[in-house]
């Protein structure tokens, strides 16, 4: 029988930071919707149902795991059974956020109030911020996805994962259904019920999907920490990340050469913009998992400073994603004013949008130096790659100067070469990196056999 | 460092991922315990000294002058 003490209390740290993480962002954003709500007229209470049931709700777990007494003193058995509460806790939470999704939101979006925001734009924020927390924290702390059979045979692992597909299908179906019936109650038509099981369809194949390829790079991972090597999944993560980086400065180049030609229509305009956005956040969310399995990887080598790095990385990515996402409702909230001063004010907030994704930047940057330092005091990468971060920070506060402070736009063009030129020496430096960790995995296994 | 546990695992011709198994953990906790980095508990020693067939003296316990 599986009965990992360490990975146990390893889950039940990790589950309390997600759950008052999702539950601070969960009332944040339900502020923020709100204000935009106030500003277009009476607000229907299914609109927020999501974060009034998962703020209250989660205020109710959050402060009974941190106010009850787990034991006379504060000690190891205090911390073990908050951890063992943690780690239940967690799952009622998103059971919470699900149900509220499937059963009020979304039946109550499709009937009863058409004008609101789509609902599902929470739901992707805590999907992917949670999913970088979560990621990060686990491999931080060497706990492998699928562990409690990671180490079984491919036959028998593969069997496994599709076991997990099915109790996957099983809860989909199930929330699926519930919609399906509060949708039936509230006087939904067929093609309303309809779209809500092709949604149930899409999402089982997206999140099925998303679990394979990553069971899949996980063995992979594990097999190659075993020896010391990077493994493959880790490169395929680097290299889809740079994949999006530069579909998205292609798109971009293309329109500044185009000198906006190919924006005929608004429509036009919205689906670039929602493409380059999609594309900026799979690329960050691909960049942090990048940098928690190369950790994983390589962590033994120089663990503190890595751990540090990792740690910045994943900070920073999450709180831009997260803060980006904010100024979007704050900005609709101010726009839905209608007036000269809600004009102003929102091009004041896409200035300090822009000004806050440089300080992002910047953090990120920070944490790539750190990284490659310590990698290169291992002789893991080239010395010179240190300057490459230093580049990156130079390249977008000049960015910053010239599009916002002297509003010029030929730099556009410039800018988006630059992105080219840096995922081009991030490739080669990948490449190196791994065949250098390669080698020095034979040199000290040469090392312990010789002992 | 647990050289002694190391010595005993490979002096049974078992890899961590081997005792891992036995044990009932996974191969990360045994390469943690084994370079001192996590320190188990006393039923995860035991655990471990069974599948090592060991005493908890012969692997866990250090004197004055090995501290």
């Amino acid at each position: 029988m599986f009965l990992d003490e360490r990975i146990s209390e390893a889950q039940g740290r990790t589950f309390r930071f997600t759950v008052i993480f999702a539950w601070a962002v969960t009332v944040v954003y339900g502020i923020l919707h709100f204000l935009m709500l106030m500003a277009s007229g009476p607000i229907p209470l299914s609109s927020l149902s999501v974060e009034l049931i998962c703020g209250i709700g989660g205020a109710v777990i959050i402060g009974k795991g941190e106010l009850s007494r787990w034991s006379k003193t504060k000690d190891e058995m205090w911390a073990y059974e908050r951890n063992k509460y943690y780690s239940k806790a967690f799952y009622i939470f998103l059971y919470m956020l699900l149900f509220a999704y499937c059963c009020i939101r979304v039946p109550a979006y499709i009937v009863l109030s058409p004008y609101d925001m789509p609902p599902n734009q929470l739901l992707i924020l805590l999907e992917l911020t949670c999913f970088i927390v979560l990621i990060t924290r686990f491999k931080l702390s060497d706990v492998p996805f699928n562990y409690t059979f990671i180490s079984e045979e491919r036959r028998s692992y593969a069997k496994q994962v599709l076991v997990n597909v099915g109790k996957l299908g099983g809860a989909i179906l199930l929330f699926t259904s519930l919609s399906f019936v509060t949708l039936f109650f509230i006087g939904g038509e067929a093609i309303d019920m309809l779209s809500v099981l092709f949604s149930g369809l899409f999402t089982f194949l997206s999140l099925s999907g998303q679990y394979i390829l990553f069971s899949v790079a996980e063995w992979l991972s594990d097999r190659a920490q075993e020896k010391g090597v990077i493994s493959v999944s880790t490169l395929f993560f680097f290299f889809s990340a740079a994949v999006f980086a530069v579909g998205a400065a292609a798109i971009g180049l293309y329109c500044s050469v185009d000198n906006g030609h190919l924006i005929v229509t608004s429509a036009h305009a919205v689906l670039i913009s929602s493409l380059l956005r999609y594309f900026a956040l799979m690329e960050t969310a691909l960049l942090a998992v990048f940098a928690a399995y190369l950790y994983s990887e390589t962590g033994r080598i120089n663990a503190s400073k890595l751990r540090r790095s990792v740690n910045l990385f994943a900070f920073a990515t999450v709180l831009e994603i997260t803060v980006s996402e904010f100024f979007r409702l704050l900005s609709s909230a101010v726009m839905n004013g209608q007036n000269e001063a809600a004009r102003g004010l929102f091009t004041v907030l896409g200035y300090t949008n822009q000004f806050f994704s440089l300080v992002f930047t910047v953090l990120t940057a920070v944490a790539v130096y750190m990284g490659a330092k310590a990698l290169s005091e291992k002789g893991l990468a080239p010395k010179w790659t240190v300057i490459i971060p230093i580049l990156r920070i130079i390249q977008s506060a000049g960015f910053f100067v010239w599009k916002i402070v002297l509003q010029s736009w030929a730099a556009t063009i410039g800018d988006y070469l630059v992105v080219f030129f840096f995922m081009g020496v991030y490739t080669f430096w990948m490449i190196v990196g791994a065949m250098r960790i390669k080698k020095l995995a034979a040199a000290n296994a040469e090392k312990e056999e010789s002992k | 460092m647990n050289d002694r546990m190391r010595a005993a695992r490979q002096e049974k011709g078992l890899s961590q991922s081997e005792l891992s198994k036995l044990v009932g953990v996974s191969r990360q906790t045994i390469n943690m315990v084994e370079s001192g980095e996590y320190n188990p508990t006393l039923a995860l020693c035991i655990r471990i000294c069974e599948a090592l067939g060991c005493t908890l003296n012969d692997i866990f316990w250090y004197g004055r002058e090995e501290k």
